[in-house]
């Protein structure tokens, strides 16, 4: 149930970490090398098929503002990678999904079984890595996985709810999607030493950032809009995973809000009524409400980085913010 | 003052703080609207926990002079999607019907005997308040008004308890429920064992709240039945369930075709709005349904009822000063509320959403014998059958073994369970409870604790860190975490419409979920712990889960040799002991040498108890891990037996071939199965390797000094190879 797909490879504009950044595909080989040929496979399935490592650029961009050692940041970065990878993993088994990135996903080559351990074995050896950096870098980011972990229950264990406040919707959504975003941004000024205030902007704009990318998503995957996620249209719908977007369209208190209380909230919906729920939901404004609330925090995202010296570094950092405020309008 | 303590209500929960109060020796006054013996609508079943309760206060006594022999209850029966399952209370113990005019009556005489005061037909009608500390009750007694004062008041109204304290509206509606009760006749083969039926569903029943139904058999041929609604619900959806039930049970179980209604069904709300901290104010403490303590997955309610009641009165005795000026400070009851009902009931706004998705998968993953559905079903729909007396045991179990070292241990490991429960409870509840059960589930028959507490001893004898113990309890969060991943399952494409038409996978879900919420809590205690303690947690969940893949992927693999499958095991399960002795042993401050020797022990007792385990199923025994050879072999694990016999180049191994492709799901079929491998030695062959991994184990002992931690972690080897006879 985690998204966040398509920016331009352009938007990073510092150069240095574009060359730092060509060293990991060699760490994420080694730290994957596993003696067992089929799990060596496995754990690189996704990693082969490239991303765009946008955990491990945010990692470094923000390890820009101190002094840092090369390799122990492209350590970081890795783990970070992995542990994205393997969220994406389970995510797949859970979703049932059987596309991931243009080809099939682990667990429709493997099966469930093996795509979770895959998913494991990934987490654990990028535990490997972080701890190797000290023991309050691995601290933060134990803490951050957990948090993500602890969304993703709140999620499942809300399905169905109409009724779920919008500031719970967001603090679901700040915990299992925007966590993945804030903490390279915590993990490069940790182990750059960076000044504080840098620090604490970076954070910010980590979150910012993170929760302006899955609102968008979120609209932008509503059926109909032209875009392809990997599952089925209206899975969500049917599996009682509200976006704020329908979310909002059940409070305008109108009658396609009484309607669309009657179809939603239960399991037991026909394709027809999950058409129809998509239909009235676009009747609303409730789909550019949302992407108005995306387009705020990207500003805030921005606003954070005022804080930040001028440079490629901060340019790179701005042109992603950017980037979701102009796939939002 | 009127009394020390006023209790209203005279139910069990009120009859029960009332009884030990005046046991205590206090003033108490205890009020009902009704006169009593009075009736309730109700299913009439007592788990073993609340007979114990009954028999310390005495009132089993009382109810046997007086009403003789009473029906004692063998455990519950669970028919799920046509499915059965049977859960059987442990030797010695065993569950009551008592009608409730019977029952409550004798609880509410005994606390009378005790020298409670009781005023029958006398409702309260307002508390009363001084500055926000209760300090009294108004009452309507025979057309008149009267105030009554106390230091304290305990609430004890049962359902009804809005008309006396109204719950904020944003919450009214979650947490409530509806059921229905009537009485059967004309059945037959009725045996001591409750039964539950679920789901009950009726035509109009889509998007409405999960419902079960229920028979507990009051004699042989009759039986109190119902139905309950696990939220609001209209009147007549519930009549219409209940009809839906009582005819289905008539037309599809032969047991009901001479079915009779005996009487119309009454109808009663039900409470599981528990939330601790509501439960005490200034002058006030709520206790049985009135804080909403009834179990959401089997309706008990009783129990909790006497429960809360026995810990209130505990509360107030230990605080209460006649005379003093202030309200006396009650915040304990909310503590040991805690502690008794974590994961019963959950705590917190999100519990009515949370019982609906643990609903989900419980019936989804009914057919399930993964580890985390076991323990959630067990947990969930026999609570009894696992309380904390039966944890507590198991931990005796293996401490018994360990002699005097047993008193400094056993508190250590409470410790351990502590820190367990601390970081399950806060954010799902729920998961305290199977933490709690998963120290007594055969699948984790040592406690890893247990390891990394003796490992230390060895090398430092006196007080574990505290850092072992944070140590301690996310290598055994790890553990469950593995449980709850092992559920994960492939699911049926086979082009099954069925399937297709099911929003999602539940049990997948939930076990992926649940592993992760624990691996992260695990981990970052080990975080806590320090750097060494994560690095030796993220290389042993590495290769542990290396290994879990080798072997699946393994599953069915004829050619798989001994050899191969003995090194999976070493990465797999042997990992499992390894670390937490070498986590002991690092914590305690040991040498290099010190900790290999204490890592190897680990390792090899891990092979050791493995190898006894396929010993084991392979002559047709149980295993502590609560596999059978035949479901083993249905899932294609083949076991050093198996592997032996197959591989010895003779005929038996082909007729072994024949019978083991043909994939013996059944322990009837696994029989052949068992005899050829006894014909082939293959049992012998898997006892004697884990004696010789045994010997190994013993050999690393020998780094260290003969003296009682080193005598009692020999013991645990003889424990491994020979388990007592369960
Ligand atoms: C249909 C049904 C079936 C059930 N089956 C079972 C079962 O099989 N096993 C089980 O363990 N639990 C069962 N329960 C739950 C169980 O009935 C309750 O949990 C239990 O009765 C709680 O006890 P209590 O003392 O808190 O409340 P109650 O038993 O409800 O007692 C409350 C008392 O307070 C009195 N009262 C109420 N308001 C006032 C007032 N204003 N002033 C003075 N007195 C007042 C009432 O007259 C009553 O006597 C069932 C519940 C229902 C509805």
């Amino acid at each position: 149930m985690t998204t966040s797909r398509t920016t331009g490879e352009d938007w990073l504009a510092c150069a240095r970490t574009r060359t730092a950044l060509t060293g990991l595909d060699g760490i994420l080989r080694e730290a994957t090398a596993a003696d067992d040929a089929l799990l060596r496979m496995m754990a690189g399935h996704l990693l082969q098929r490239g991303g765009k490592r946008l955990r491990p650029a945010l990692l470094l961009l923000s390890a820009s503002y101190g002094s840092y050692q090369r390799t122990r940041l492209l350590r970081a970065a890795a783990a970070l990678e992995l542990v994205h990878i393997a969220s994406l993993y389970h995510d797949d088994v859970m979703d049932r999904a059987s596309m991931r990135r243009h080809g099939l996903s682990v667990n429709a080559c493997w099966g469930n079984e093996l795509a979770a351990l895959t998913g494991t074995y990934l987490f654990a050896r990028a535990n490997s890595l972080l701890v190797n950096l000290g023991n309050e870098p691995h601290h933060v980011a134990a803490r951050a996985f957990l948090e993500l972990c602890t969304g993703q229950l709140q999620e499942v264990e809300n399905v169905y709810n109409t009724d779920l406040t919008e500031a719970a919707h967001l603090e679901i959504l700040a915990r299992k999607t925007a966590t993945l975003f804030e903490l390279p941004c915590v993990l490069g000024a940790l182990l750059s030493n960076a000044p504080r205030r840098y620090a604490t902007a970076l954070q910010a704009y980590g979150q910012d950032l993170g929760l302006a990318f899955q609102l968008t998503d979120d609209v932008l995957d509503l059926p109909g809009r032209g875009r392809e996620s990997g599952k089925p249209a209206g899975t969500d719908v049917r599996e009682g995973v509200y976006c704020l977007a329908v979310l909002r369209a059940v409070r305008t208190g109108s009658a396609i809000a009484a309607r669309l209380k009657d179809l939603l909230g239960r399991e037991d919906m026909t394709a027809e009524q999950v058409a129809e729920v998509y239909r009235l939901v676009e009747s609303t404004d409730a789909g550019s409400a949302v992407l108005e609330v995306a387009r705020s925090h990207a500003t805030r995202a921005l606003e954070a980085l005022q804080a930040l010296p001028e440079g490629p570094p901060r340019q790179s950092l701005e042109n992603l913010a950017r980037h979701v405020l102009i796939r939002s309008s | 003052m009127d009394a020390d303590v006023i209790v209203v209500g005279a139910g069990p929960a009120g009859a029960t703080t009332a009884y030990w109060l005046a046991r205590y020796g206090r003033r108490v006054l205890l009020l009902d609207r009704a006169e009593f013996p009075r009736p309730k609508t109700c299913g009439d079943a007592l788990g073993p926990s609340a007979v114990n309760l009954l028999q310390e206060m005495g009132v089993l006594h009382r109810l046997q002079n007086e009403h003789g022999d009473m029906r004692h209850i063998r455990g519950t029966r669970v028919r799920m999607h046509q499915r059965w399952r049977t859960f059987t209370h442990e030797r010695g113990r065993s569950g009551l019907l008592v009608p409730r005019i019977i029952l409550d009556e004798a609880v509410r005489e005994q606390a009378v005997t005790a020298g409670a005061t009781m005023l029958p037909r006398t409702r309260a009608v307002r508390l009363l308040r001084d500055k926000g500390t209760v300090v009294g009750v108004e009452v309507l007694r025979a057309g008149r008004r009267t105030r009554l004062r106390a230091p304290v008041v305990v609430v004890a109204c049962g359902a009804a308890v809005d008309a006396l304290i109204p719950t904020a509206s944003a919450r009214a509606a979650a947490g409530r429920g509806q059921a229905v009760r009537g009485h059967l006749s004309g059945l037959t083969g009725l045996t001591h064992m409750l039964e539950i039926h679920t789901p009950v569903t009726s035509p109009s029943g889509c998007g409405l709240p999960p419902s079960y139904g229920w028979v507990f058999p009051t004699g042989s041929s009759t039986a109190n039945a119902g139905v309950g609604v696990l939220g609001p619900c209209p009147d007549d959806h519930l009549t219409t369930l209940w009809d839906t039930f009582v005819r289905t049970l008539r037309d599809t179980d032969p047991r009901f075709t001479g079915l009779r209604q005996d009487g119309s069904p009454q109808s009663a709300p039900m409470r599981f709005d528990f939330v601790p901290e509501r439960c005490a104010a200034p002058g006030l403490l709520l206790v049985g349904d009135a804080a909403g303590m009834t179990s959401p997955f089997t309706g008990q309610g009783i129990g909790p009822a006497m429960e809360s009641g026995r810990l209130a009165a505990l509360a107030i005795h230990a605080r209460l000063r006649p005379g003093a000026p202030s309200a006396p400070d009650l915040s304990n009851y909310i503590r040991s509320l805690k502690n008794s009902y974590v994961g019963h009931f959950e705590d917190g706004n999100r519990s009515a959403r949370r019982h609906l998705l643990v609903w989900r998968t419980l019936h989804s993953t009914y057919d399930s014998e993964r580890p985390l559905f076991t323990l959630g079903r067990q947990a969930l729909l026999f609570p009894d059958g696992f309380d904390e007396a039966r944890v507590t045991r198991v931990l005796d179990d293996a401490t018994s073994l360990l002699a005097d070292k047993a008193p400094r241990l056993r508190a250590d490991l409470l410790a351990v369970s502590e820190v367990l429960l601390d970081a399950v409870r806060a954010d799902w509840p729920f998961l305290g409870r199977i933490t709690a059960m998963g120290r007594s589930m055969p699948a984790i028959p040592l406690r890893p604790a247990l390891f990394v507490l003796l490992a230390g001893r060895l090398i430092v004898p006196g007080r574990t860190p505290d850092t072992a113990v944070l140590a301690t309890a996310s290598v055994e969060l790890g553990h469950l975490a593995a449980l709850a991943g092992l559920s994960v399952v492939e699911e049926i494409r086979d082009g099954d419409p069925q399937h297709d038409d099911k929003p999602a996978n539940w049990g997948n879900m939930l076990a992926l979920m649940v592993g992760d919420f624990l691996l992260g809590k695990a981990n970052e205690l080990a975080a806590r712990a320090g750097t060494a303690v994560s690095r030796l947690f993220g290389q042993s969940l590495a290769t542990a889960t290396e290994g879990q893949i080798r072997h699946v992927r393994h599953a069915h693999d004829l050619h798989l040799t001994k050899a191969e499958h003995l090194s999976i095991l070493t990465q797999q399960t042997a990992t499992l002991f390894a670390l937490p002795c070498k986590l002991g042993a690092l914590l305690a401050g040991a040498t290099t040498a010190e900790a290999a020797a204490l890592e190897a022990y680990g390792r090899h007792l891990g092979l050791a108890f493995q190898l006894t385990e396929e010993a084991r199923s392979a002559t047709g025994q149980p295993t502590r891990l609560g596999t059978t050879l035949a479901s083993d072999l249905a899932s294609g694990i083949f076991g050093i037996p198996v592997l032996h016999v197959l591989h010895n180049d003779s005929e038996l191994s082909t007729r072994l071939k024949t019978l083991i492709v043909r994939r013996p799901g059944t322990n009837q079929d696994a029989r052949p199965v068992i005899r050829l491998i006894e014909e082939g030695h293959g049992d012998t062959a898997a006892r004697t390797l884990a004696s010789q991994h045994a010997e190994q184990a013993r050999a690393a002992l020998r780094h260290f000094a003969p003296g009682p931690d080193r005598h009692a972690m020999e013991r645990l080897l003889d424990h491994t190879l020979r388990p007592p006879l369960s």
